[in-house]
């Protein structure tokens, strides 16, 4: 099941996910403070975070790169 | 929906509205779960839109409905499914029809590996995708914005030359005749001509709505007086929508840049698109 959530939830939906953001705007985890990065190996600014893909967790940058691999996805299943 | 993803899910309301239950026949299969930050105009935090689950948050049990499942987020996902921001799952589902490359963008991808920088093959293909939807009739405002802000200004240009066809027209052509003309200095000489034609474009000018109509017409006139310098005498200008072909159309009749015509341009429009070419 898909989960869609408006874009005023999404600082919820990142504090559930245990991430949280640095100084520099990216998101990291919160207990281990790392950075994450996304499906494309880039790290994450939390203004540019689309979401989560269930694999183990697959973090999703919202550009354009991403969509066209999540639509071919989409397109394939 | 797996069926034990159904049952999870359940049981998370459950817990908070113990008296939800789903609507007979409901089918669970291409459900989606959808979190709305506002009130429902039943007053129910839950309803079954469209064959939907939506979770408004504008009560106290929507609120703690949207928590638990945020937290519970992996147990009510299969793999492969996703838990986006709207916008964003709109942007996938929008593009999906147009993700897979047509034939012809695949072979136009292959002939440009190893002719221009590698780096620009994943720009180039982001391009073809945008093409795609703009010829699919989708809106690709958002998409183009998007690749600006992961390219950058080189993204910008990229799609706009993509988008005029630029690459089978221009960009491959010039390659493939200075190959036969300038044998090993070719590559050296290609590198020059591609880069300024990805940074600066001096054939073309592309009309956009944030750009206003002195700066269009400065682009212009430079780049009149750019090709004249380089012995071209002509000059594209491209738009896309009615307010950038009213725009091309006053630039196109101003007298600082009509006293360098030779002959009338051409005009030709398509659908919402408008070209033109000055010759001077």
């Amino acid at each position: 099941m898909n989960i869609i959530f408006d874009k005023s939830l999404k600082s919820d939906f990142i504090r559930s996910q245990n991430l949280d953001r640095d100084a520099s705007g990216y998101l990291i985890k919160s207990d281990t403070l790392k950075r994450i990065k996304d499906d494309n190996g880039k790290l994450v600014k939390a203004k540019q975070f689309g979401g989560v893909r269930k694999g183990s967790i697959i973090y999703l940058s919202e550009d354009i790169d991403t969509i066209i691999k999540e639509a071919s996805l989409k397109k394939a299943s | 929906m797996s069926a034990s993803v159904l049952d999870t899910l359940l049981n998370i309301i459950r817990d908070i509205k113990s008296d939800f239950t789903l609507p007979k026949g409901f089918k669970a299969a291409a459900t989606d779960l959808i979190i709305k930050d506002a009130p429902s105009s039943s007053g129910e935090p839950i309803e079954i839109e469209n064959g939907n689950i939506v979770i408004y948050t504008g009560s106290n049990e929507g609120s703690q409905l949207k928590q638990a499942i945020f937290d519970n987020a992996d147990k009510i996902m299969d793999t492969g499914d996703r838990a986006v921001e709207a916008d964003f799952a709109r942007l996938i589902d929008d593009a999906t029809p147009f993700s897979e490359l047509e034939k012809k963008d695949n072979q136009l991808l292959e002939q440009l590996q190893g002719v221009v920088p590698g780096s620009d093959i994943s720009i180039i293909r982001a391009a073809l995708f945008i093409r795609r939807l703009y010829k699919g009739n989708q809106s690709v405002g958002r998409y183009k914005q998007l690749i600006s802000q992961q390219y950058g200004a080189r993204g910008t240009n990229i799609s706009n030359l993509i988008s005029a066809d630029y690459y089978e027209d221009y960009v491959l052509p010039t390659y493939n005749q200075l190959l036969q003309d300038e044998g090993d200095d070719a590559e050296g000489i290609f590198s020059e001509i591609y880069e300024e034609a990805v940074t600066q474009y001096p054939f073309a000018v592309f009309v956009a709505a944030s750009r206003n109509h002195s700066e269009i017409k400065e682009e212009v006139l430079r780049k009149i007086q750019l090709n004249v310098l380089n012995d071209r005498h002509s000059l594209n200008i491209h738009g896309i929508g009615k307010k950038n072909q009213k725009t091309i159309m006053t630039i196109l009749g101003d007298q600082d840049i009509s006293k360098y015509y030779v002959s009338e341009p051409d005009i030709v429009t398509f659908s919402d698109t408008l070209f033109a070419r000055l010759y001077f």
